[in-house]
């Protein structure tokens, strides 16, 4: 190449460079062809073949992926809301299935359920989604652990309350689903019965850690506790108070849903908006011929003004998220306090009921 | 001497030295960096900062005479070495652009642990992300920028194609609450860049009875609401 160009800032080098670097712009902060992205799911009904389960699935407010959280930015501080609508949107369409029992948000990682689905956010913009889900079952047992991703379309934003990224989800749901229904009935209710087994065993582990061994790097049950033990009567009382707070977290994040879906909706729609446009300004400018003899004005301008054009149009992708952010910052800030004070409510329970059920334990068995 | 005396100088300097070769601007040494907060809002100081008129017009001048000088020479039947119109206009060219590049007369300047957000008005941001050390190169298909701190400046170099260089390097005095931008841009058939300082003083938005917030569904909203503090 430099032989034809022999400067770098000649305008052949410029356009040979626009036709190998194109999409390289898009990179910040829309990306069109990073090369590690997973190809885009394909669009599928939500699979409902075979009985449904009765597995417990607790899916986990998702990791924001972000290297360091400024909350100065406002892009992360929407990355922050986007963590947990994708989680609620991801429970709705588990619950939508009608395959598994119950599905709860979780604000932090739990042994509540049976199966646990955790996930990081790897990009959002209102055009592509990429998520890395992991789902672990109560044995340690990995179901899925691989990312998942959808290029939106514009008529992925046509129906006003449609999930533009809905055929991610399902394929995630239909992967869960792939995987659970080989099980058989009794698999199942081994599933449950470990998973109360460890969420006991977390709760009180010198009482209940014998009840447990691994074999092969995965959790199975050494032996049930007996019929009528008081002790793990006390703990289902727990964990259905467990269950009921953990409701009233979910019904937040229902109403976060409500509130900033549509605000949300329209920032992703905007964004897809902003970088189509992008994309195809770019292909414009780059086929666009500069005849001024260089160092004219009207070369230099022309020159400058592809530029500064780019520029402002990447960068207002970054207004609306500010936008969006200016939008919703009362409210997130009225939910994530509401939530943060659930989340060490949650978590100060949790080593409560612990502190409690020792002393419990204790005191059962006699001990000072 | 002044700032405008010396970019007078300058220019006249151009005017006689330019030729048709592609100049560069040198390569930098960085010194450790040494961060300064620029953050605020900040207007032009017209007063203080370099007219490109005056430039424009001291640039005419000495074309003038450049041109009478030729003329009389060509009646004696000799020629003068140096510089044709068409250098002339070059540098026309490159201080009209400089009054492009350095039009904004309003910043924002957001700055967070992570970045430097230099918003200009009716252009584009000047970024810099502050997690990597100078110089920051980020590449696009329609130029090369690298930012980062030289010391106390901050520094934001623009390659574009064709030969166009832009040089924004910003200070912000430790005696006085002011910014300086020194803009240098460079063209491919004008040997000296084209400099202008522009100096900016803090202003208070609010002070203009009403601010505005940019929101999603609605846009611009602007309110006369104090802000709360």
């Amino acid at each position: 190449m430099m032989a034809f160009c022999p400067d770098v800032r000649s305008a052949c080098y410029w356009w040979l460079y626009v036709g190998s670097l194109s999409l390289a712009l898009l990179s910040q902060p829309l990306s069109a062809a990073d090369p590690s992205w997973p190809v885009s799911v394909a669009r599928a009904p939500i699979d409902t073949s075979g009985e449904p389960l009765a597995i417990e699935l607790a899916v986990v407010v998702f990791d924001d992926g972000l290297p360091v959280f400024d909350e100065n930015d406002a892009r992360h501080k929407l990355r922050g809301v986007e963590t947990r609508l994708v989680a609620v949107v991801l429970r709705d369409i588990l619950t939508e299935g009608q395959r598994f029992g119950a599905v709860r948000v979780l604000p932090s990682a739990s042994r509540f359920a049976a199966l646990t689905i955790t996930g990081t956010i790897i990009h959002s913009d209102g055009r592509d989604l990429i998520l890395a889900v992991r789902a672990e079952d109560a044995t340690g047992q990995l179901w899925l652990d691989r990312m998942f991703r959808w290029t939106a379309q514009e008529q992925d934003y046509r129906g006003k309350n449609d999930e533009p990224f809905r055929p991610l989800f399902v394929a995630v749901a239909n992967a869960l689903w792939g995987h659970a229904k080989n099980l058989s009935q009794q698999s199942v209710s081994r599933l449950q019965e470990l998973a109360q087994v460890r969420y006991a065993a977390e709760l009180a582990p010198d009482f209940y850690s014998d009840y447990l061994q691994e074999r092969e790097g995965l959790m199975t049950l050494a032996r049930l506790p007996a019929r009528g033990d008081p002790m793990i009567a006390r703990i289902n009382r727990i964990r259905n108070q467990e269950a009921l707070f953990i409701d009233t977290v979910d019904e937040q994040y229902v109403e976060l849903g409500i509130e900033l879906g549509p605000t949300y909706t329209l920032w992703r729609r905007s964004s897809l908006e902003q970088a189509t446009y992008l994309e195809s300004y770019v292909n414009r400018a780059s086929e666009r011929a500069n005849n001024a003899h260089r160092g004219s004005f009207a070369n230099m301008q022309q020159v400058y003004s592809t530029y500064r054009s780019v520029k402002i149009q990447e960068q207002d992708l970054f207004e609306i998220a500010s936008g969006f952010d200016n939008e919703t910052e009362p409210t997130v800030l009225d939910s994530g306090e509401r939530v943060v004070r659930l989340e060490g409510t949650l978590e100060n329970q949790y080593s409560q009921w612990r502190s409690i059920l020792s002393r419990l334990i204790q005191l059962e068995r006699g001990l000072p | 001497m002044t700032s405008k005396t010396f970019i007078a100088a300058l220019v006249c300097a151009a005017v006689l030295t330019a030729c048709g070769s592609t100049p560069a601007p040198e390569p930098q040494f960085y010194a450790p960096a040494k961060p300064v907060d620029m953050s605020g809002a900040w207007e032009v100081d017209h007063a203080r900062s370099d007219n490109i008129q005056e430039q424009f017009n001291a640039i005419a001048r000495q074309l003038q005479r450049e041109a009478e000088r030729r003329a009389r020479a060509a009646e004696r039947g000799q020629t003068v070495g140096g510089p044709s119109f068409s250098s002339g206009r070059d540098l026309f060219a490159l201080a009209e652009m400089a009054e492009l590049i350095t039009a904004p007369s309003l910043l924002d300047v957001v700055q967070t642990q992570s970045e430097v957000r230099l918003k200009r008005e009716n252009s584009f941001a000047l970024v810099y992300m502050i997690e990597q050390s100078a110089p920051v190169v980020t590449e696009t298909p329609f130029g090369t920028e690298q930012c980062g701190w030289d010391g106390h400046q901050l520094f934001f170099d623009i390659a574009l194609p064709d030969g166009l260089h832009i040089r924004h390097r910003i200070t912000r005095s430790a005696l006085a609450d002011f910014l300086v931008i020194q803009t240098a841009v460079y063209s491919p058939s004008v040997k000296q860049p084209f400099i202008v300082n522009k100096v900016y003083n803090r202003y208070n938005p609010n002070n203009a009875g009403y601010r505005c917030t940019q929101t999603l569904s609605r846009g611009t909203v602007c309110t006369t609401e104090a802000p709360r503090s």
